[in-house]
């Protein structure tokens, strides 16, 4: 269930959620099993965040008016046109 | 303290010139400013130009001939295209001009920008509170022409930064009157998309080039938006009206891409980072609960019967061990005894009767004679005793002290009883005798 949920955040979501994760297990005399909870949630959230960046590809799209069109852009050519590859 | 280098003039006229090659913005440039002190020295020309409170000398070799003798007029507006370099021998530096154009009035548009700058600043377009820029955007704006440089720079540096974006392009052409309404439309739809920050980015050109940027329309437009804008217009030096609206103004477009966008590297260190201080807490937190176990134990320990009956097993065998040195000890000492008195025997003599006899015989002697002493004198102290005892018996010895004995006849009177009146009763003295007739006789003491 969590980690479904976890699979689903956004970046930004998941890699604040790590920070918060962390400082709530910094805080002192919390309970093993609280620990060993956040850190399950912890490790999740830096699976999730290391997926995300090994995965990132920056997509482009051109909108024009209502209409929305992905872009190629060819890096070897500097004539893009309407079409760029990444 | 700081260090100080030493070197020669050359040497450090060297590391000059060598900085001012180095730097591109200072090689194959155009500048422009107004024109003074235009003159001719043989076929070279030399002149300043000027803006503002700032100078450049220049020189251009040959400029009879490229020119045609002619002379530039000071305060003509003028582009130079060259490149800066040191003249070594005077230690100064001067723009060696290859070329120049003369061009447009400047003046007249720098004066038409001030004064616009002017108005929009008394109604206070340029106080706008600024936006802040968020720190991880999903969608980035892009106004800017699709096939531009600069378009370019913000998509290299967003997919070197932070490939985790959309980049959505809305495109416009950045140069010429035509282009004003267009560019209005673009920020107008960037504004009403789902993109988090909007870039208005055009790359380095002349003054006449970013002209567009200080037009009142998109400086206008731009101040309405309502998410945040991030300029990058031209290069670090050029500063556009539009720039003084924006929310945030970069130097490049380039610049604009960086400050819109973290830099994913950091933020996946910064993650690894993180990750390391959770393995860090948990392990704290596991060797925390481990050792809190540990004591409970050892606690336990301490009261299990095991431990009872080890504890009564030690005392078992300190006693045990008493005993076998107490019985060790005394054992011990028996054998020192023993071998004690067998050195004794081991080293005793026999001794001669011959050697002693005489000694004996003596003591024995002087035996016998205390003996028959004691005896003797025994005897003697018996004699004597005897002999005192004589005299106290002897009737004498009362008649020396006074007193008489009465004779009747030859008994001695004892008791008045033994007198009769007309009695003849002879009286003894010590020296002498009375013979005398009882006249009377009286019973009991007078």
């Amino acid at each position: 269930m969590e980690e479904n949920k976890i699979d689903a955040l956004s970046f930004e979501e998941a890699y604040k959620a790590l920070e918060e994760t962390l400082s709530a297990m910094e805080k002192e005399d919390l309970p093993l099993d609280e620990s060993l909870k956040l850190f399950k949630r912890g490790v999740l959230l830096y699976k999730r965040c290391k997926k995300l960046i090994d995965s990132a590809s920056l997509t482009v799209k051109e909108v024009l008016g209502d209409l929305e069109k992905e872009m190629e852009f060819d890096e070897s050519s500097s004539n893009m046109g309407h079409g760029a590859t990444f | 303290m700081t260090e100080f280098k030493e070197m020669g003039v050359v040497e450090v006229t060297t590391h000059i010139v060598d900085a001012l090659k180095k730097d591109s913005s200072l090689s194959n440039v155009i500048v422009h400013g107004e024109v003074s002190n235009f003159k001719y020295s043989g076929p070279h020309a030399y002149f300043s130009l000027t803006e503002k409170d700032c100078l450049l000398n220049c020189v251009m070799f040959n400029a009879l001939y490229k020119l045609n003798h002619r002379k530039i007029e000071d305060g003509t507006l003028i582009k130079v295209y060259g490149s800066i370099r040191v003249y070594t021998k005077r230690g100064t530096y001067q723009f060696y001009t290859e070329s120049i154009k003369e061009g447009t009035d400047y003046g007249a548009l720098y004066r038409k920008l001030e004064e616009l700058k002017k108005r929009l600043k008394a109604e206070g377009i340029f106080d706008k509170p600024k936006k802040s820029i968020p720190r991880f955007p999903k969608r980035i704006a892009v106004v800017s022409s699709r096939t531009s440089a600069a378009f370019r720079d913000v998509i290299n540096t967003v997919k070197k930064r932070y490939p985790l974006a959309e980049i959505l392009l809305f495109h416009t052409g950045v140069q010429g009157k035509e282009a004003i309404e267009e560019t209005v439309r673009a920020l107008k739809l960037a504004d009403m998309s789902d993109a988090d920050v909007v870039l208005l980015v055009r790359g380095g050109g002349s003054m006449e080039d970013l002209w567009n940027f200080n037009e009142e329309a998109i400086v206008r437009k731009v101040y309405e938006m309502r998410k945040p804008v991030i300029t990058g217009v031209g290069h670090e030096t050029d500063t556009t009206l539009v720039d003084y609206v924006a929310d945030l103004r970069a130097p490049t477009p380039t610049g604009a891409a960086e400050r819109a966008t973290p830099e994913l590297a950091e933020l996946s260190k910064i993650a690894k980072r993180n990750f390391g201080r959770l393995l860090g807490e948990i392990s704290v937190a596991l060797s925390g609960a481990n050792n809190r176990i540990f004591n409970l134990h050892a606690r336990l320990e301490t009261f299990s019967p095991k431990r009872m009956l080890a504890l009564k097993m030690q005392k078992t065998r300190t006693i045990m061990n008493d005993i076998y040195r107490l019985v060790a000890a005394t054992i011990e000492r028996r054998i020192h005894d023993v071998e004690r008195a067998s050195d004794a025997l081991r080293y005793a003599k026999p001794v001669r009767m011959s050697d002693i006899l005489p000694d004996r015989l003596e003591s024995i002697w002087k035996m016998i004679k205390r003996s028959i002493v004691t005896k003797v004198d025994k005897k003697l102290s018996e004699v004597m005793r005897m002999e005192s005892e004589l005299k106290l018996h002897d009737p004498n010895e009362p008649l020396k002290r006074g007193y008489s004995m009465v004779f009747k006849g030859n008994t001695v009177v004892k008791t008045i009883s033994q007198v009769e009146i007309n009695d003849l009763l002879m009286v003894v003295f010590k020296d002498g005798s009375v013979l005398s007739e009882v006249k009377e006789v009286q019973s009991g003491r007078k």
